[in-house]
C-alpha cells in the first residue's frame, strides 16, 4: 500500500490533526502548546494559550506537500558541541543545547547595529547610536565558532548595515583564515552604488555579496523601506555586474506588496552571470519593523514555489523543489539548476534524483560535489545522451564535470564548489518564523546560527524572537 | 542571558549523542525515571525511530518508539479527520493533558470505552497495566450514569469493553452486562484473564445468551512466558481448557496477546491458529508489551507495532503478509496497525486488502475499528466484491468470494425491513475476522502528540473520559 493513499479532501471542513508541539504566545511571551492542523488541503500551526485563547497561522498551502516534504530524508548532523550542561527547555538554553538536532552551517556574525534605513518590514532592532564591533571581538567571535564547528562552509557577515562599519575590510581580512570556505557579505547596496571603491574592494577579498532586493517599484520601496531607494539598487547591481562579484538576490516577499515582481528575480538569475543565487525571505512579523507591519499574512515555503512555478511559466515547478536535507521543511526549500551561457535555467530534478542531489546536500547550502555525485552525473549523462536531450544540456553537464572532475590530482571541496557555480545556479526559499509560526521542532533543526557572543551559537529565530530582545547591541535597548 | 549562563562547549558525543541521530521532530513525553511530563524530541537513529527526552531532574532518557522508520514515515500520511463526538465533559482547553476529559482541543471521539468496574483482581500479573489503583468496585447508579455520559456524547456505540480488574469479580457483574444491553450499545465485550471459565460455566451462557464477546487475555502457552508475564506457569493449559469450554457451549471469543522480547514471539502461529481454525473466536489484538512505572534511562530494547507486524505475517503459514497490515487512521496512526479477514462460505480466509484496491479498502477501514458494523460500511463491502467480481482480473478464491457476497447480499438485503444495529454488528462479525495491534504507551514512548487522537477512552464515574494513556500514565 503507498503512503498517503487517504486522499485528504479539499473541503475546509475536514479536520485532520498532525501533531503537537510547544511555541510562543504572540500576547504573553508565554511557551505554549502548539499544533499542526489541517484544514482542508491547508495547514495551520495553531497555538493554545490557556490566558489568551487560539491563534492560527498558515504553515503550509498544500496538505500533500506537507506530507512528503516531511516524509523527506533528514540528515543526520547533530552539532559537533553543544553546551555542558542543559539548563531549560528548548528554546530557554540554547546555544545550542544537548536537544539541538543540527549542525551549524551558516554561521551569522552581525557586526554592528547601525543602518542608513529604518525600513518598516525590518526583523532586527538598530540604533541612532551605533555600536560598531571591534575587529578585536569579531576574530574572538571566529575562534569561538571554528573551535564549536570544527569549520565552516561559509560564514555571513550582516548588522545593521555592515558597510556602514568603518572597519569592514579590517574585518573581512580577519574572516579570511583557514576553516572558513566562504565570506558572504549582507547588505542593503545603498554603499556600493555611492562608494564606488567598496565594490573594488570586495571583489579583491573574493567577497559574496547577498543584496537585499525586495522590489523595484517606487512606491513599494517607500511601503518596504520607508524611501524610494530603486534608483540605489540599480546602481549596486550595475556595480556588482562591474566588478563580477558573486551576488546572493535576497528577495523579501510580503504578501499584498511585492508577489507580482517574482519574474524580474528570476530573469536577473537566469540572464546574469554575477547572481548565483536566489533566495527568497517570507515577511516575518516581527521586529523593529515587522511587528506593526500589517495585514500580516505569512506566506509558506510551498505557495512561494508555486509562484516560482507561475512566474516561470512552470519552467521551473513545484516539483523541482525539494526540503533543504539540513533544515526543517518548512523552513527551507531548495532548487538546484543547471545554467547555460544562453541564460536558461534547467533543475537539476529532471536529471538526478531527489535522493541523489539530497546527497550532494547533506552538508549545509553549497553541493559537496563527491565521486559518488561524478558517478551519478555520469550516468544521467549517459541516460540522458542516449534518450537523445538537448546537446545544450548535454554540453552545460559534460564541462562540468570536466571542470569538477579534472584530469590530474584531485582538487578539493572549496576549489570544486567555486568550479560548480559557473554552471549550478540554486535558489533557496526561506521562512523565518515569527511567533506566530514559531515552533520548537523547527527551532531545534536550524542550521543559521547566529554567534551571539564568544559562547553561544543560537538558532536564528531563537535569536530573532527570544535572544535578540535582552541582547546588549542588538537588542531593542532601553 | 546573564553571564550565569555562559558554560563552556563540549563534544555532543560525550553527552550520548549519536552522530547518525537524525532530528525529526519535537513533543511532550515523560522523564523515563520520574514520569514528570518534559520536553522530547523524535529522532530517526538508523532504522529505528527513538524519543529522547530531557528532564531538569533527571537528565536524558530515551524509548524505542519504532524499530521501523519507513512503517512510521508511511503512517504520519494514513490520516482521518477526527469526530465531533456529541457533547465533550471538559468545557475549557487549560493545557493538554491537564484539563483532560475530554477538552475541546481533543482530536477523536469515543470509539471504544473501556470501562472499569471494579480495582479486584485474582491474579498480580508483574506486567499490570492498571495495578495498584484503589478505587471502590462501580455501584449500579454509577454504571447508569457514565452509560448515560457515553450515550449523550457518541450517540450510539459500536462496542463497550467492560474490565478492571477482573469486571468478573464484580459482586453485580451480570447485572452491569444487563445495564449496557441498551439500544444505543452495540457489542459488550469482556476484557478477563477467564480463570473463573472452567468453574463457572452458567456465566459462559449467561454472556452466550446476551450476545456478549468475551475478549481472552492470552499469552500463548509456554510456561516461561506465562511466569513472566503473569506471574504463574502452566497458565497457558489452563486457558487453552477455557477456550474450549467457551467455544463448546457457543460462545464467542476475541484473544488478546500480550506480546513481549524474547518472550512469547514463538507462540504466535498457535494463537493465529486458533483465530484461523474457530469459527467463534472473532478477533486477535496484539499488544507489545507496555509496562507501567519507572523505566531504564534507555529503553530500546523492545517490540513495536511493525515488529508485531512482520511477527504475525511469519508466523501465519501463508495467510496474511506484511502488506495486509495498514495503521489505522482514525486513532493516532502510530497506535495502531489492522487487517481484516474475510470468512468464506466455502471455508477458509482471505484477506481483504489482498482482494480489494487500495483505495476502496482504506474507504472501507477509515472510519472505524470494525469494519462490517455499520450497514452502509457493509454495504461498501458488498459493492467492493461485486465489482471484483465483474471485473475481467485474475481473481483468487473466486468461487469462494462469489458464494460469500451472495450470502451477504441476501442477508442484508433481508425481507422484513431493515435490521437493527446489533442485527448489523452481528452480521459483520459473523463475516469478517479482524487482527489488530495496539501499542499502549508507557513512560518511556509516552507521546503527548498521540495522546491528542486517542480514541480508547476510560470513562471516569465525574464523568470525564480519559484517553488509555494518560490514564495509564499520569492519572
Amino acid at each position: 500500500m503507498e503512503s498517503c493513499a487517504l486522499r485528504p479532501s479539499g473541503d475546509a471542513n475536514q479536520v485532520n490533526y498532525l501533531g503537537q508541539s510547544r511555541g510562543l504566545c504572540r500576547e504573553c511571551g508565554d511557551r505554549v502548546e502548539v499544533r499542526y492542523v489541517a484544514r482542508g488541503q491547508r495547514v495551520y500551526l495553531e497555538r493554545l494559550c490557556p490566558k489568551h485563547g487560539k491563534h492560527d497561522a498558515l504553515v503550509a498551502g498544500d496538505l500533500s506537500w506537507y506530507l512528503e516534504a516531511m516524509s523527506h530524508d533528514v540528515a543526520p548532523c547533530p552539532p559537533r558541541k553543544v553546551r555542558a550542561e542543559k539548563q531549560a527547555p528548548c528554546p530557554d538554553a540554547c546555544g545550542p543545547c544537548l536537544f539541538h538536532g543540527q549542525r551549524c552551517h551558516l554561521p551569522v556574525l552581525p557586526i554592528t547595529n547601525a543602518c542608513n534605513l529604518r525600513c518598516p518590514i525590518c526583523f532586527g532592532y538598530n540604533r541612532s547610536a551605533p555600536y560598531f564591533m571591534p575587529p578585536e571581538e569579531f576574530a574572538k567571535r571566529l575562534d569561538f565558532l571554528l573551535e564549536a564547528t570544527g569549520g565552516v562552509d561559509l560564514i555571513n557577515i550582516t548588522g545593521g548595515e555592515p558597510t556602514l562599519h568603518p572597519q569592514l575590510l579590517d574585518i573581512l581580512r580577519l574572516a579570511k583564515r583557514p576553516g572558513i570556505g566562504r565570506i558572504t557579505l549582507n547588505t542593503n547596496g545603498l554603499g556600493l552604488g555611492r562608494r564606488p571603491e567598496l565594490a573594488a574592494a570586495l571583489a579583491e577579498l573574493g567577497i559574496y555579496v547577498v543584496l537585499s532586493l525586495d522590489t523595484l517599484h517606487r512606491e513599494r520601496s517607500t511601503v518596504l523601506h520607508g524611501a524610494d531607494i530603486v534608483d540605489d539598487k540599480q546602481r549596486a547591481l550595475a556595480t556588482l555586474q562591474k566588478h563580477a562579484i558573486p551576488t546572493t538576490i535576497l528577495h523579501v516577499l510580503v504578501a499584498g506588496v511585492n508577489e507580482d515582481e517574482m519574474p524580474s528575480w528570476l530573469d536577473l538569475l537566469a540572464a546574469e552571470s554575477f547572481v548565483r543565487s536566489l533566495t527568497i525571505q517570507t515577511m516575518t512579523y516581527t521586529g523593529q519593523g515587522g511587528s506593526s507591519f500589517g495585514p500580516r499574512r505569512p506566506i509558506p515555503v510551498d505557495e512561494v514555489e508555486r509562484m516560482i512555478e507561475g512566474a516561470s511559466a512552470a519552467r521551473i515547478k513545484v516539483s523541482d523543489f525539494m526540503p533543504l536535507p539540513t533544515a526543517h521543511p518548512l523552513c527551507y526549500g531548495v532548487s538546484y539548476l543547471f545554467s547555460d551561457e544562453a541564460g536558461s535555467l534547467h533543475p537539476m530534478t529532471r536529471l538526478l534524483s531527489k535522493t541523489e542531489i539530497a546527497g550532494m546536500a547533506r552538508d549545509g547550502y553549497l553541493l559537496h560535489p563527491s565521486d559518488e555525485s561524478n558517478a551519478a552525473m555520469k550516468v544521467a549523462l549517459d541516460r540522458l545522451w542516449s534518450e537523445g536531450a538537448e546537446p545544450d544540456i548535454l554540453r552545460i553537464l559534460k564541462n562540468m564535470l570536466t571542470a569538477l572532475y579534472p584530469p590530474g590530482p584531485p582538487i578539493d571541496v572549496y576549489q570544486r564548489q567555486r568550479a560548480a557555480e559557473r554552471f549550478v545556479k540554486t535558489i533557496f526559499v526561506h521562512a523565518h518564523m515569527d511567533e506566530d509560526t514559531y515552533e520548537v521542532g523547527r527551532a531545534m533543526r536550524c542550521p543559521d546560527q547566529v554567534v551571539m557572543d564568544r559562547e553561544h551559537l543560537v538558532g536564528a529565530c531563537n535569536f530573532n524572537l527570544i535572544y535578540r530582545m535582552p541582547d546588549p547591541l542588538f537588542g531593542a535597548g532601553r | 542571558m546573564s553571564a550565569a549562563d555562559f558554560q563552556p562547549l563540549v563534544a555532543s558525543e560525550s553527552l550520548g549523542l549519536g552522530p547518525d541521530d537524525a532530528c525529526l521532530s519535537a513533543t511532550q513525553g515523560l522523564c523515563n525515571i520520574c514520569g514528570v511530563q518534559v520536553e522530547a524530541k523524535l529522532i530517526a537513529r538508523s532504522e529505528r525511530v527513538v524519543l529522547v527526552k530531557w528532564c531538569p531532574e533527571h537528565g536524558l532518557s530515551e524509548g524505542l518508539v519504532s524499530s521501523n522508520r519507513a512503517w512510521t514515515t508511511r503512517a504520519a500520511g494514513y490520516l482521518k479527520p477526527g469526530t465531533e463526538p456529541r457533547r465533550r465533559a471538559t468545557g475549557e482547553y487549560r493545557g493538554c493533558p491537564t484539563s483532560c476529559g475530554l477538552c475541546p482541543e481533543h482530536q477523536q471521539h469515543t470509539c471504544v470505552p473501556l470501562l472499569e468496574i471494579t480495582p479486584t483482581c485474582d491474579m498480580n500479573c508483574p506486567i499490570c497495566l492498571v495495578s495498584k489503583r484503589v478505587r471502590p468496585p462501580l455501584a449500579l447508579g454509577e454504571v447508569d450514569s457514565i452509560l448515560d455520559t457515553l450515550v449523550a456524547c457518541e450517540g450510539k456505540l459500536n462496542m463497550l469493553t467492560l474490565t478492571g480488574g477482573e469486571p468478573t469479580q464484580h459482586p453485580q457483574f451480570l447485572e452491569i452486562v444487563d445495564r449496557c444491553h441498551r439500544p444505543e450499545i452495540g457489542i459488550v465485550s469482556v476484557s478477563t484473564n477467564g480463570l473463573w471459565i472452567e468453574e463457572n460455566e452458567d456465566l459462559v451462557r449467561a454472556l452466550r445468551d446476551r450476545g456478549a464477546v468475551i475478549s481472552l487475555q492470552f499469552d500463548g502457552f509456554d510456561s516461561q512466558a506465562c511466569q513472566r508475564l503473569r506471574g504463574q506457569p502452566n497458565l497457558g493449559e489452563r486457558k487453552r481448557r477455557a477456550i474450549d469450554r467457551v467455544l463448546a457451549l457457543g460462545g464467542r471469543l476475541s484473544l488478546t496477546f500480550t506480546l513481549a522480547k524474547d518472550t512469547n514471539e514463538h507462540e504466535l502461529p498457535a494463537v493465529l491458529k486458533l483465530l484461523f481454525e474457530e469459527e467463534q473466536i472473532l478477533s486477535l489484538m496484539v499488544q507489545p508489551l507496555a509496562i507501567m512505572g519507572p523505566r531504564p534511562a534507555s529503553d530500546l530494547d523492545r517490540l513495536t507495532v511493525p515488529d508485531a507486524v512482520s511477527l504475525l505475517a511469519q508466523s501465519s503459514g501463508g495467510v496474511l503478509q506484511e502488506s495486509d497490515f495498514s495503521p489505522l487512521p482514525c486513532s493516532h496512526p502510530y497506535c495502531f496497525a489492522l487487517t481484516y479477514l474475510l470468512k468464506l462460505s466455502s471455508g477458509g480466509l482471505v484477506t481483504l486488502p489482498s482482494i480489494l484496491d487500495a483505495e476502496t479498502y482504506l474507504n472501507l477501514i477509515k472510519n472505524q475499528a470494525l469494519v462490517g458494523t455499520d450497514r452502509e460500511n457493509l454495504q461498501d463491502l458488498r459493492d467492493a466484491l461485486y465489482r471484483l467480481w465483474s471485473s475481467d482480473g485474475m481473481m483468487p478464491q473466486r468461487e469462494g468470494l462469489l458464494a460469500t457476497m451472495r450470502k451477504l447480499i441476501l442477508d442484508l438485503g433481508r425481507p422484513g425491513g431493515p435490521m437493527s444495529h446489533r442485527e448489523v454488528l452481528e452480521l459483520g462479525t459473523r463475516n469478517v475476522k479482524s487482527v489488530f495491534i495496539h501499542h499502549f504507551m508507557d513512560r518511556s514512548n509516552f507521546d503527548l502528540g498521540r495522546v491528542v487522537k486517542c480514541c480508547n477512552h476510560y470513562p471516569q464515574t465525574d464523568g470525564r473520559l480519559l484517553p488509555a494513556c494518560v490514564r495509564n500514565n499520569l492519572a
